[in-house]
């Protein structure tokens, strides 16, 4: 284990995040236009198209697993829960990082919470992150009370959360609706399962507090799709080969997709370069489920061009073109031909290839959607500074540093080992 | 001009040829479209399609330097499609006068022609006159030498198919503006002609002018609302300077500057006091002793008597050309060896600016009064110069901007607009008329104290002080306005010494009164600060129905806000237009309504054209040096043969040989693309104001040259090369701006190209360019000395890399 | 609601009105190289420096090379894209017509230009402390019951200002009346709901640079739909994923495999 931590490549990880962060300190004494290749004609660029909603859908690993697990009786993939969870925590603290990097006045973060425009999906997204986050923190906890024995913390925090949660919904949804009769249905539902759970009427779950779970996939729901949301506004601007109604619902099946296929390849990873061991069958069940789910949003993308009459792009030689077959092509119709041979998922660099490709998709149509399907009449293309580059790739490094401090120090991996011992 | 801006509103036909209004008098769209908004057509006529031409309705490109065959080729079209306002050209013009029989015009050459000294003997230009001296008359128009018949045998080879092939247009276009513009000769439609710099900087410059106004006479255009020959001025105030004698061979209020051969007051007014035999002839310059003797006691104040001539002697009488151009070979030549400039730059705005720079040194000292240190007042510095081998003194007296003091302005309109001091000028900065009057008392100090011919300066009438000390406009405005010096009766009303004089009608040339300048006499006809109808502003006062606003400011002469409106009415005084009528009798009340007339007499009592001895509109003219008729001519540089005459260019510029531009002309053989200079709406002449203004940087931040596309091409010049035009008298390096503006000019079965360079650039400011007038050639019309920046020939090249 | 009409054929490229913008809202010129387009514009693009831009456009008039203008500033949408993609209400529609803007506020995120169909929004990327910035119609002026600068500037009379329905009239009038002048279309009436800076044009107004393609409703509507489904999705979910995780529970304590013996 410590070779690894003290081979040339960690050494690269630590340089490259201690870089990242220095160029941050420059994009703040300078301004963004110093830092970055960003301008008016392409105000967003890679820190939102991977920092942020890259970065975001891959952390859904975190509620599908826990959502699996816990709501969906999945006990098998147990093992997978906590690393995906932490995974999501670490990735949405990133990406709140990420997020105030990328901000021109982030001092004024807090408005949202304050002076909100409900309308808008930016500020449901940025309360839905930060509520989320909460939410990832308190799935975390436990883990923490164990490496401790913290038993009595912990019966406390099993008792409070759900209260803590039914809060968090309830502010959320009164700041997403500011309507009384809103604020109160959510409330009302959440208390009723309470109630059902209090009174014995519904069975409660020990261990994890089921309502902390059921807010998790909610606000998940919620920012993933929304995140495509914001690009509906972008009705001029983006090709109609993304530019489609369903953008929401496409934008959280991606997630979906692609967050699962991070939690196996991290799980491959970690082995690999942070000797940690994993048990490679959940790994393979979750993921024989994939073909499946692929092929379905294959389906739903063609019959989405198709009733909006934009098919036939497809077969034009345009950029747009190119950039859609090399999203779906890479990223969906590949690997489910490569599922759909058996041993070759059998295999550890098979099933790493293959969540790999679906991972590169996933960036990919992000990419497209937020860049390259954008067009700016009379505008020269962006494309990205060097310290742009640095900038996500020392956020990213920061991430492994964490996630490798924490899963020693944490009881993450494995957790029936750990509980067992 | 003749009218004014609102007046742009009345015409049914705008031609805008030798202008770029859009651009450089950018108010005037809103009167063009005023016109607009009743139906009228805007034309734009001009070597390139600039702003204006994409403001109009309509566009004609004509090659630089043919503005004379361009409109010659409409007199003959009005003529051949009996466009003619007979009617009008009969009551107001001199068609029907019958012109010498020894007139003759053969070849591109008018009688009298002396080609040893290159002038002209005019005396076969002259009318044939009755015993009397009254000129004879053929009322029908048809007499072979009546003017109307010399006209039409002037222009009668100006064929739609020549004239095209000289200006290089195509002839629908062409043709279209000749129908379009020749259809205001009607009554009841008005078709105005504005001009500027593109007509005038020409070797046959005034001749243009001339050509305009000959075109408009016939169609009946002139003292009518809409109509005129409207010179858009330059420089803000280039207008009133112009009136209070900006040219050497004037005095204030367009009285003729005395030359060597007048040597008394006597000869001068003789020589100068148009005499007229015809009883109908108003011939208001017979005045002229008056506004003489006038002029005088306001300038030498009790020295002038009327025994002494009012110092008649003192004052200057000039003997040569002492235009802009042969100020310079003075400076050359060491005969003049100080120079104060006060506002004016011409390092930058000069001809052959190279080697005006290469005289400046020559100077023991020059004084430069200005905002800025311009190109000129640094010219010791310029790059390539050697400061420790010039040895000129240079002085730099920075003044105050134009809203940093109080004083009028009289714009194209000839209203004369007072304004009040808007702020105060920074730092040590001082107002034009404080520096002339603390540079006045230092000079007269010294020559107090001796000198040579002391007098006109230690006896000038000079005090202009105000109540804090300082001097105050408003004492030279009254001087200027005119005031009785002595008890006196004039125009049968009694005057008390110190009366401020109403109008110019009531000077005298007994020496009782003083009046800086004729012309301006009413615009302040009280004492007291209210009297000064500069100041104005009475926009509903009086009549507005065409947009006069009598109540807004003063307009020179009396209040009139459309020179020559007599002729805008027949002999019973009623309007040919009757919708837009100026002026009208009313019989009843037996006075005029409207505007100012020109002149009290009742219709029919006098001609119309009252400044003019005959009192009839010139079409055909004695006055200029060459020639009554215009007749074109390629420029000094042109780069064919003349069509029309084997004179190729104006052929008094002979005379120039020697004594004018250093360089002889380039030939179209090395110079084969024609050349032209211009400016932008974006700056402001040599620069100094609008390369010092960071916004206007901004939009246009370097010199450049517009080419065409397919001249381009040819070159290998794309858009934003940096390339190199030269001519004979030098070479400068700008950015191309290729564009499809600028077309090609099918002349004599030739494709002729023509480059356009804005002049505004020099090395001083905060943006800097080469100068255009690095290129442009030192000769100058040979009327109004004006030098021929919009013609000349270049060669263009692309800029090595690097 | 004021509304500003621009008629380009009126308009003789003279830029007053760019440089009257700078000049009251104390904008600094930004540094230029020669023109930044075929024909003489400068600069290139609107920007934080420079918020409102006459476009030159050399297109051929009569079947002859021609020149014609555009003006592009911020298009103050009766129902603006930028008001509702900001998730902090810095910028906001005013009662006036003018959408203006509040720093206090800003994260400085810069949806409003990404969501705005004009791209007026700007931002001071060369700022540490940014803020977005666009052509404000002269709020300042307009609510002290003025004019906006440039249109003061205007010497051609190419820009009018007052109520937005009668600037409508105003425009619908001048194409009734010279129909051969403009295209039959007021850029601005109907665009995305509506803007209150309305066009007229000499040739179709793409090729003016003019967005061209916009829709007539508001481009906000495009998210208004999935926002409204939120609480929906809420309860929806909240109901669903308890019932199953119910039905699940039960089952599994059902086959003994009780979630709480997991111990
Ligand atoms: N913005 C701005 N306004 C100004 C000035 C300025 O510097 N900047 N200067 C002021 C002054 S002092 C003056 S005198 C006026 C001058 O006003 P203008 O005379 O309008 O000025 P120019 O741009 O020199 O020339 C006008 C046009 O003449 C065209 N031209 C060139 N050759 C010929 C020709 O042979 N015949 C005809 N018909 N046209 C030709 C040119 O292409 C040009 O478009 O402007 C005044 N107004
Ligand atoms: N090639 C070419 N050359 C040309 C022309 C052309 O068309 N082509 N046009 C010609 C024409 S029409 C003209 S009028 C001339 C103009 O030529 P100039 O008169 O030499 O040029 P300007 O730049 O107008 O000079 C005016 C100066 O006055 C200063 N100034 C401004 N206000 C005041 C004030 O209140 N007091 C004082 N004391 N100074 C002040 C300004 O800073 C500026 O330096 O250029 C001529 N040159
Ligand atoms: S005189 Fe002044 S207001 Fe009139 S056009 Fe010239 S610069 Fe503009
Ligand atoms: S043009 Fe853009 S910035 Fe202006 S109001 Fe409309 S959406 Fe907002
Ligand atoms: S950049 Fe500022 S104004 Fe624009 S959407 Fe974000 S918070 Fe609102
Ligand atoms: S309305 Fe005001 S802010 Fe907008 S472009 Fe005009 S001057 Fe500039
Ligand atoms: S000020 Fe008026 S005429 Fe000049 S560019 Fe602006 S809109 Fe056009
Ligand atoms: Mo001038």
């Amino acid at each position: 284990m410590e070779t690894k931590r003290t081979s040339p490549g960690a050494w690269v990880v630590r340089a490259v995040a201690l870089a990242g962060m220095l160029t941050i300190v420059y994009r703040f004494w300078r301004g963004l236009g110093a830092a970055t290749n960003l301008n008016d004609g392409y105000p967003w660029g890679l820190w939102v198209t991977v920092d942020i909603l890259a970065g975001v859908a891959l952390a859904a690993g975190g509620f599908v697993i826990a959502g699996t697990v816990h709501l969906f009786g999945g006990k098998k993939y147990e093992s997978l829960a906590r690393p995906a969870i932490l995974t999501a925590f670490l990735g949405y603290l990133l990406f709140a990082f990420g997020l105030i990097v990328d901000l021109g006045r982030p001092w004024n973060l807090f408005n949202i919470m304050l002076f909100g425009n409900h309308e808008s999906p930016l500020y449901e997204i940025g309360w839905c992150a930060f509520l989320y986050t909460i939410v990832l923190f308190l799935e975390l906890l436990p883990a923490v009370f164990e490496k401790f024995s913290w038993g009595r913390v912990k019966a406390f925090y099993l008792k409070t959360s759900p209260w803590v949660v039914i809060v968090l919904l309830t502010v959320f949804a009164a700041a997403m609706t500011r309507s009384t009769a809103w604020t109160l249905v959510i409330a009302g539902i959440l208390l009723g399962w309470e109630l059902l759970m209090e009174t014995g009427v519904m069975p409660r779950d020990t261990q994890t507090p089921i309502l902390l779970i059921m807010a998790g996939v909610i606000f998940s729901f919620l920012h993933q799709s929304s995140l495509g949301t914001l690009y509906l506004m972008m009705a001029t601007k983006l090709d109609p080969l993304w530019y489609t109604p369903v953008l929401p619902i496409f934008f959280f099946i991606s997630a979906v997709l692609a967050g699962v296929s991070m939690v196996a390849l991290e799980a491959i990873a970690a082995e690999k370069f942070l000797r940690h061991p994993v048990d490679l069958a959940p790994i393979t069940t979750l993921v024989a489920k994939m073909p499946l789910a692929l092929g379905l949003y294959i389906l739903l993308k063609l019959e989405d061009l198709a009733s909006r009459n934009v098919a036939g792009e497809l077969f034009q030689f345009t950029l747009p073109a190119a950039a859609w077959w090399l999203e779906i092509g890479l990223g969906a119709i590949l690997p489910l031909f490569l599922f759909l041979k058996r041993d070759f998922i059998k295999k550890r660099g098979g099933l790493a290839l293959i969540c790999g490709l679906v991972v590169l998709g996933l960036l990919i149509n992000r990419t497209n959607v937020s860049l390259t399907g954008i067009t700016v009449p009379r505008w020269e293309p962006y494309y990205p500074r060097w310290s742009e580059w640095l900038v996500t790739a020392g956020i990213l490094c920061m991430g492994f540093l964490a996630y490798d401090w924490l899963t020693v120090r944490l009881p993450i991996i494995s957790v029936k080992r750990a509980v067992a011992a | 001009m003749t009218n004014h801006w609102i007046d742009l509103q009345n015409a049914d036909v705008i031609m805008v040829c030798g202008s770029n209004v859009a651009e450089n008098h950018p108010v005037a769209v809103r009167w063009m479209e005023e016109a607009r908004k009743r139906g009228a057509v805007i034309l734009s006529a001009d070597p390139r399609f600039t702003r204006t031409s994409a403001f109009a309705d309509r566009y004609c490109p004509l090659r630089s330097g043919t503005d004379i065959a361009f409109v010659g080729g409409m007199i003959r079209y009005a003529f051949s499609n009996n466009r003619l306002n007979y009617d009008y050209l009969r009551d107001n013009t001199n068609a029907s006068f019958i012109v010498k029989p020894e007139y003759a015009f053969n070849d591109g050459l008018f009688s009298g022609f002396d080609p040893a000294s290159a002038t002209y003997d005019k005396a076969s230009w002259a009318y044939e006159t009755d015993e009397n001296g009254v000129p004879l008359q053929d009322p029908t128009m048809t007499d072979k030498r009546c003017v109307l018949m010399r006209v039409k045998a002037q222009y009668k080879r100006y064929r739609l198919k020549t004239v095209c092939g000289i200006v290089g247009a195509p002839r629908y276009l062409y043709e279209k503006f000749c129908d379009l513009y020749t259809g205001t000769y009607e009554n009841g439609k008005a078709g105005t002609w504005l001009y500027a710099m593109g007509g005038t900087q020409s070797t046959h410059g005034t001749q243009n002018v001339r050509a305009y106004s000959v075109l408009q006479l016939l169609l009946g255009n002139i003292g009518i609302a809409g109509g005129g020959v409207n010179a858009l001025r330059g420089e803000s105030n280039v207008q009133g300077s112009t009136d209070m004698a900006l040219l050497y061979n004037q005095l204030p209020g367009y009285l003729a500057a005395p030359a060597e051969k007048d040597k008394t007051l006597a000869d001068y007014l003789a020589a100068r006091t148009p005499k007229s035999a015809d009883p109908k002839s108003a011939n208001w310059w017979q005045n002229t002793p008056k506004y003489v003797a006038s002029l005088l006691k306001a300038w030498y104040g009790p020295a002038a008597t009327r025994e002494n001539d009012f110092c008649y002697d003192w004052l200057p009488k000039y003997g040569r050309d002492c235009s802009y151009v042969n100020l310079f070979s003075g400076i050359e030549s060491g005969d003049i060896r100080g120079l104060v400039l006060f506002g004016q730059n011409p390092a930058v705005s000069g001809p052959s600016c190279q080697r005006q720079l290469a005289a400046l040194s020559r100077l023991s000292w020059m004084a430069a009064v200005d905002l800025f240190e311009t190109e000129t007042a640094s010219f010791w510095k310029r790059p390539g110069a050697n400061p420790s081998d010039i040895d000129t003194e240079v002085f730099l007296l920075p003044a105050v901007a134009s809203v940093e003091k109080a004083g009028s302005i009289t714009n194209s309109g000839r209203w004369a607009q007072w304004r009040e001091k808007a702020l105060d000028g920074p730092g040590d900065t001082k107002p034009d008329l404080w520096i002339l009057d603390a540079l006045y008392r230092a000079v007269r100090k010294e020559y107090e104290r001796g000198g040579v011919f002391p007098d006109p300066v230690v006896n000038l009438a000079w005090n202009y002080d105000g109540a804090d000390q300082e001097p105050d406009p408003r004492k030279v405005a009254q001087e200027i306005n005119g005031f009785f010096v002595a008890e006196a009766t004039a125009n049968n009303r009694s005057f008390m010494a110190g009366d401020q004089a109403p109008s110019f009608a009531f000077l005298l040339d007994d020496g009782s009164t003083a009046c800086g300048n004729w012309l301006y006499s009413g615009s302040f006809p009280g004492p007291k600060p209210e009297d000064n109808r500069m100041a104005a502003r009475g926009i509903k006062q009086g009549d507005d129905r065409i947009g006069l606003y009598p109540g807004w400011a003063w307009c020179w002469p009396v209040n009139r806000r459309i020179l020559y409106n007599r002729a805008s009415v027949d002999a019973n005084g009623q309007p040919r237009d009757p919708a837009r009528w100026v002026i009208r009798w009313n019989a009843e009340k037996s006075a005029w309504e409207g505007d100012v007339p020109d002149g009290p007499w009742p219709p029919g009592d006098r001609y119309p054209f009252i400044m003019l001895p005959e009192g009839h509109a010139r079409l055909f003219a004695q006055g200029l040096a060459d020639g009554p008729l215009p007749e074109h001519y390629e420029p000094w540089e042109g780069p064919v043969q003349n069509a029309l005459s084997s004179q190729r260019h104006n052929p008094l510029l002979l005379s120039a040989k020697g004594k004018g531009p250093a360089k002889e002309p380039g030939s179209p053989e090395r110079f084969p693309v024609v050349a032209t200079t211009y400016r932008v709406g974006e700056h402001w002449q040599a620069g100094a104001l609008t390369r010092n203004t960071p916004w206007l940087i901004e939009l246009v931040p370097s010199a450049y040259a517009e080419i065409g596309e397919i001249l381009a091409m040819m070159l290998g010049i794309k858009n934003g090369d940096r390339v190199v035009v030269e001519t004979a008298r030098g070479s400068v390096e700008v950015y191309a701006l290729v564009t499809k503006r600028f077309g090609t000019f099918r002349v004599g079965g030739k494709i002729l190209h023509e480059v356009g360079l804005v002049w505004h650039f020099g090395y001083e400011g905060l943006a800097r360019g080469a100068s255009a007038n690095v290129l442009t050639p030192d000769i100058a019309d040979p009327n109004s000395r004006i030098p021929e920046y919009k013609a000349f020939l270049c060669n263009v090249r692309k800029a090595a890399e690097g | 609601m004021k509304a500003m009409l621009v008629d380009t054929t009126r308009c003789t490229g003279c830029r007053s009105c760019q440089v009257a913008c700078k000049q009251w809202n104390n904008l600094p010129a930004v540094q230029t190289r020669f023109f930044s387009d075929g024909s003489m514009q400068n600069p290139a693009h609107r920007s934080s420096k420079t918020w409102a831009v006459v476009t030159f456009h050399e297109l051929p008039k009569n079947n002859r090379p021609g020149l014609f203008f555009g003006r592009l500033q911020c298009f103050h949408c009766v129902d603006p894209a930028c008001a509702d993609a900001c998730p902090v209400h810095a910028l906001k529609k005013t009662k006036l017509g003018p959408v203006v803007y509040d720093p206090g506020l800003c994260l400085g995120c810069r949806y409003c230009q990404m969501a705005c169909p004009f791209n007026a929004p700007r931002f001071d990327w060369d700022k540490p402390v940014p803020e977005i910035r666009k052509c404000t119609m002269c709020y300042d002026r307009v609510a002290a019951g003025g004019r906006p600068a440039c249109v003061a500037a205007c010497p051609a009379e190419a820009l009018a200002f007052g109520e937005r329905s009668e600037m409508v009239a105003e425009a619908e009038a001048r194409i009734r009346q010279s129909p051969a002048r403009y295209v039959a279309h007021v850029y601005g009436k109907n665009e995305v709901g509506g803007t209150c800076v309305l066009h007229l044009a000499a040739v179709p107004f793409e090729s003016l640079g003019y967005p061209s393609g916009l829709p007539d409703e508001p481009v906000a509507d495009h998210i208004r739909s999935a926002m409204h489904t939120v609480p929906y999705a809420m309860a929806t979910l909240g109901l669903a994923l308890g019932a199953v995780a119910w039905v699940v529970n039960r089952r599994m304590e059902n086959t003994g495999d009780k979630p709480d013996k997991a111990e």
